[in-house]
């Protein structure tokens, strides 16, 4: 008896900023032994397509659930998509002229972050960096 | 210890970091801030600014772009500890200098100059860097590239760009100092005192500084185009002072630009050979108003 597991899970922005919600569904499938390999890999293609759809379907639904809120398919991922840039050369000045500012450690800040340079910091990297030496000069 | 944790992280900078992704934001180069300065700021503009095609390639450029690819393949194996074969770095330099000849349109040869002469000059010369450059110092980094703020000596960012650049080759010499070397061809040995001033080695090093808050060393292993080739290494030193003064040369190049200061440098020696004579002329008969 073979056994075929398909998983898939996807992450999108959640509602407060720089959080994300996780949908991850997967299944298991017990398959006869008698399978061409044509057979197999329709089996397998089908099989994915099922979880994959459920998760697309279930993020679906919490969308329309909230229906006073922008269509998230689009514009939350362009959002997540931005996040994901590199940092503006403004950014990191502002970045670098805080931590100057405060003694704040900008290398062992990327270090933390596995970061080489600064000027490999993602926007949302350097967006919580900002937040870090700012939330550092209130709490002080 | 202390090198060899120098010489990992050297090591990991030159696999994982490359000129082409910093070159995708908005920059200050060594080559932009001297085209400026010392070059000829109307072919800055033509270059950074108006984007204008250059009308051709001097095969000075791609000369020393397929120089410096052996020369790195030999610093490559002096890294690695690998075996030299002569022929086998020379035939890298052929196959990469002829086939950017064939594959480079309009290219400008100067003199009585041709691909086939320049190829046998380039071998030529590579034998001789060969033969000269100190197998005792430890190569720890090739093609590192940076990307860094230009800062004054007060640490205050002076422009948003960063100033990013390639240093050839990186060496931590037997007395354990780090030695940050470019790789020159010269129609001729260079004159006294010109390392001294050159602004290519305040950038490097004040990014190595900014980098690995050390100050290192920094040479120009100048090799000439002659009949029989020499090897000289230049020194230069910097202090905070110069990167100082750097950071105010940026900032006033930036703001020369932004106010779109731009004029021809008729007396320069790059202008005889500028791949932007035609723009340049053009830019003289039109009107101002």
């Amino acid at each position: 008896m073979l056994k075929l597991n398909a998983s898939y899970s996807k992450k999108i922005p959640a509602e407060s900023e720089y959080s994300s919600q996780s949908y991850h569904a997967s299944v298991e499938i017990e398959l006869s032994d008698g399978l061409q390999s044509d057979e197999l890999k329709t089996k397998i293609h089908d099989t994915f397509n099922l979880v994959k759809n459920a998760v697309e379907d279930e993020i679906g639904s919490r969308d329309q659930k909230r229906p006073d809120q922008n269509r998230p398919g689009q514009n939350k991922r362009s959002q997540s998509q931005d996040n994901a840039a590199p940092a503006s050369n403004k950014q990191i000045k502002y970045l670098l002229d805080l931590a100057r500012q405060h003694n704040f450690d900008i290398n062992a800040a990327i270090r933390r972050l596995r970061v080489e340079n600064v000027y490999e910091l993602t926007r949302l990297q350097c967006s919580g960096l900002i937040d870090e030496i700012l939330g550092k000069q209130k709490a002080a | 210890m202390r090198y060899s944790a120098n010489r990992k992280r050297h090591r990991k900078r030159v696999f994982m970091r490359k000129l082409f992704e910093y070159k995708e934001r908005e920059h200050w180069s060594f080559s932009s801030i001297n085209k400026y300065l010392n070059i000829c700021s109307l072919a800055y503009a033509f270059q950074y600014v108006y984007r204008v095609k250059p009308e051709h390639t001097s095969a000075r450029l791609i000369f020393g772009s397929a120089f410096h690819a052996a020369a790195e393949m030999l610093a490559e194996k002096r890294m690695h500890g690998k075996p030299e074969k002569a022929e086998d770095i020379k035939d890298y330099f052929s196959d990469t200098w002829l086939r950017a000849c064939r594959l480079t349109e309009n290219i400008c040869f100067k003199g009585n100059e041709d691909k086939n002469k320049l190829n046998a000059t380039g071998r030529s010369m590579l034998q001789c860097l060969m033969e000269n450059w100190d197998c005792n110092e430890r190569v720890i980094g090739i093609a590192s590239a940076f990307c860094v703020p230009v800062m004054n000596s007060e640490n205050e960012i002076v422009t948003e760009l960063p100033l990013i650049g390639e240093i050839d080759c990186i060496v931590e010499r037997p007395d354990g100092k780090i030695l940050l070397i470019d790789w020159k061809t010269a129609a001729k040995k260079w004159a006294d005192g010109k390392a001294e001033k050159d602004l290519q080695a305040t950038c490097f090093l004040h990014a190595y500084h900014w980098e690995n808050n050390v100050m290192a060393e920094f040479a120009f292993d100048v090799i000439t185009k002659t009949k029989v080739p020499a090897y000289e290494r230049c020194y230069a030193e910097r202090t905070i002072g110069d990167f100082n003064k750097l950071a105010r040369l940026v900032k006033t190049v930036g703001d020369a630009v932004n106010a779109g200061i731009f004029y021809p440098n008729e007396q320069s020696c790059f202008c005889a050979d500028c791949c932007y004579a035609d723009a340049c002329k053009e830019w003289g008969t039109e009107s101002l108003l």
